[in-house]
């Protein structure tokens, strides 16, 4: 098992693929930091006073249209409109606490993407080259090999995932440094928590693309599989304006679990038509252990069944 | 190699053997032995079942009747066991296609715990060593073979299965690989060649076994499979009419072939004197004779004719034929159904003694 698993760990990171994934992810996370910088920037004190005179000018715009609008006949009811709110000019400035949380999140979404595809193609090219024949005519337990290669689409994806998310939390310090002072970077012990759950699920999408590239015998697959996921969640939410909110359904969609485990908890109101007609508003939250359950209970699904399917294949 | 339990066993045994796919017998009832040293040719047409049967015996395939040995272990069930004795091609050489040559077979020699300066030398041994580092889909046909030989003989096997090694492969390179085997096999090692080219695989084989339809037709040495009584003479003389009287009054078979005769005598032997003698004695001068050998592709043409009855010479896997080796043919066959497709024999001199040095593979230099 130790030979078997230096090899495949010499193949994960002799692969072209990895790398390429690697690059990109790096990439997108500096795009995305880059706007970051632009969205979280704190205002400037003439930015400050600007927007307080904007807001001022807003204000005074909206109450002059409900004016004019009740002097046309309309009801005060439908002249009710929007009322500016300070908040949508003079911007709360960054806490640290946010910028590693908002980082964590955004890392672990560009991650899990490289890490699926990378670990899908890391099976799918033996399938498409053929040289799973070959290798198991070396090493013909079928049980090991299947193991050494899961263990290694771990590995190499939470490598993966620890760089794009070292790279990410590298900038959240550097802008808190800057937009807050070194007195500014503390308060975040919670949002570590999302970094450190962005890796194993990072790592877990490595391990999903693996096996669902073992299991249907290509890279495609799980990039299919994904997209089967995004129409399952469009047409549960058509299904949803047709028939009413349904609570078990938001508790059993894929993202909503995962969202649940990388914040902690996932927490969605929505109304529900009472008894007596009346509206009734209903919270539905997933907790961190439940959403490790179902998450757990899927990579286990998912391991199983290309074990089986990789133990049993015939190799042509 | 004394150190392994079952050294007496045959390199490969199987009995019974079957798999089908979507119904249709791709092996069936198959039953072969391959003896330990030489080669082995495993013959018959395309979508005979030999690529499937190789296939099997590694383990790539589930059977679904019947047994398999390697050296004595039943497979798939001690494969494991007995794998690093295999060294195998299976179809084509199949490698990642962006690693280069030495990062491919670093892979395999770390995945089965080979030191890793073993590449190097399986790669020089090959003559590849050159090229080595360019990626093995810039490789032509007979490079990427010339690597998977390499990667053969990284673990040093006793046993090596080459299926349809020369698919693709020009002349030069044909002759190439015939001569890796044969030096593989001088070295000691059991060389199982699959091909569908019967007089190809003449050329070196010691052995064969021919299927078709899944099913073994015959198996046994190929001197002994191809000599025999059912060899006719041919023969010319002036007057066929008369030559055909005498010969058949002297108890031969006499059949036209073109200008000549050819001569055969149902159950034995005819001597190329005897015939010339009894056209002597009877004023009939003979200006050419000669005695035709079959090759292994008349052979086979023989055993699959259409109608044709069991063949007379194709013996029960396993049992003992006259030379005393399994499998072997009957002394006396029956005469040839196609005279026409005889022809001169073309098997090569027999092959050199072993010896306990590491085969030297004769392929081409670096740049194929």
């Amino acid at each position: 098992m130790t030979n078997l698993l230096k090899a495949e760990l010499n193949r994960w990171f002799s692969r072209r693929l990895f790398w390429a994934m690697l690059l990109a992810a790096v990439g997108v996370s500096l795009l995305v930091m880059l706007g970051m910088s632009q969205a979280y920037r704190p205002q400037s004190p003439a930015e400050i006073a600007q927007a307080e005179r904007d807001y001022a000018d807003a204000q005074q715009q909206a109450e002059q249209d409900r004016k004019d609008c009740i002097d046309s006949g309309q009801s005060a009811q439908d002249c009710d409109t929007w009322t500016p709110q300070r908040s949508d000019f003079v911007y709360e400035p960054p806490t640290y606490a946010g910028l590693v949380g908002n980082g964590a999140q955004t890392a672990t979404m560009i991650a899990q993407l490289a890490a699926l595809v990378a670990a899908a193609s890391y099976m799918g090219a033996e399938f498409k080259s053929g040289s799973l024949a070959t290798w198991l005519t070396y090493v013909p337990r079928r049980t090991p090999v299947f193991a050494s290669k899961a263990v290694v689409a771990v590995i190499g994806s939470a490598v993966l995932g620890a760089v794009v998310h070292a790279i990410m939390q590298i900038g959240m310090v550097a802008y808190a440094w800057n937009w807050l002072g070194a007195s500014g970077l503390q308060g975040a012990a919670a949002e570590w928590g999302i970094v450190g759950r962005g890796l194993i699920v990072t790592a877990g999408a490595g391990l999903l693309g693996y096996c669902l590239a073992t299991l249907f015998g290509s890279t495609i697959a799980p990039l299919g599989a994904l997209l089967g996921i995004v129409v399952a969640q469009w047409m549960a939410g058509i299904v949803t304006l047709l028939v009413g909110e349904m609570p078990w359904l938001i508790q059993l969609m894929p993202d909503n679990n995962l969202n649940a485990f990388v914040n902690g908890q996932f927490e969605t109101l929505f109304v529900v038509r009472g008894t007596a007609g009346e509206e009734v508003e209903q919270v539905i939250r997933i907790g961190l252990g439940q959403a490790s359950l179902y998450l757990g209970c899927l990579l286990i699904v998912a391991v199983a069944s290309a074990l089986w399917s990789f133990t049993r294949r015939e190799v042509r | 190699m004394l150190d392994h339990p079952h050294q007496s066993a045959p390199a490969v045994r199987i009995a019974g053997l079957r798999k089908t796919y979507r119904a249709i017998a791709a092996v069936d009832d198959l039953t072969m032995t391959v003896p330990n040293g030489g080669v082995h040719g495993f013959l018959g047409p395309n979508g005979s079942g030999k690529t499937t049967t190789i296939r099997l015996l590694l383990g790539l395939l589930r059977t679904e009747a019947g047994s398999m040995e390697l050296f004595g272990e039943p497979v798939p069930a001690r494969l494991p066991q007995v794998i690093d004795r295999v060294g195998a091609i299976v179809e084509q050489p199949r490698f990642f296609e962006n690693f280069s040559g030495r990062k491919n077979l670093a892979l395999l020699a770390q995945g089965i715990g080979v030191p890793i300066n073993r590449v190097g030398e399986v790669l020089e041994q090959v003559g590849l060593a050159a090229r080595a580092s360019s990626a093995f889909r810039t490789y032509s046909l007979g490079m990427k073979q010339r690597l998977a030989v390499a990667a053969t003989l990284l673990k040093s096997p006793d046993l090596l299965i080459f299926d349809e090694p020369t698919n693709g492969l020009d002349p030069q390179g044909i002759h190439e690989f015939r001569s890796t085997m044969r030096a593989l096999a001088d070295s000691g090692r059991t060389v199982l060649v699959s091909s569908h080219i019967l007089s190809e695989v003449q050329q070196i084989a010691d052995t064969v076994t021919i299927i078709a339809r899944g099913r073994a037709l015959a198996e046994g040495p190929v001197a002994t499979l191809l000599a025999g009584a059912t060899d006719p003479v041919r023969v010319v003389v002036a007057d066929t009419v008369r030559a055909t009287e005498v010969l058949t009054r002297a108890g031969l078979s006499v059949q036209p072939d073109g200008p000549a005769l050819l001569v055969t005598r149902y159950g034995a032997t005819v001597q190329p004197a005897e015939v010339s003698r009894a056209l002597g004695e009877h004023g009939l001068w003979v200006s050419e004779l000669s005695v035709l050998r079959r090759n292994l592709e008349q052979l086979y043409l023989q055993l699959t004719e259409p109608g044709a009855a069991p063949p007379p010479f194709a013996q029960p896997v396993g049992s003992t034929g006259p030379t005393g080796v399994p499998g072997s043919l009957p002394a006396a066959a029956a005469p040839p159904a196609r005279p026409e497709a005889w022809a001169p024999e073309t098997r090569s001199p027999a092959p050199p003694a072993h010896d306990d040095e590491p085969p030297t593979v004769r392929f081409g230099g670096g740049a194929a």
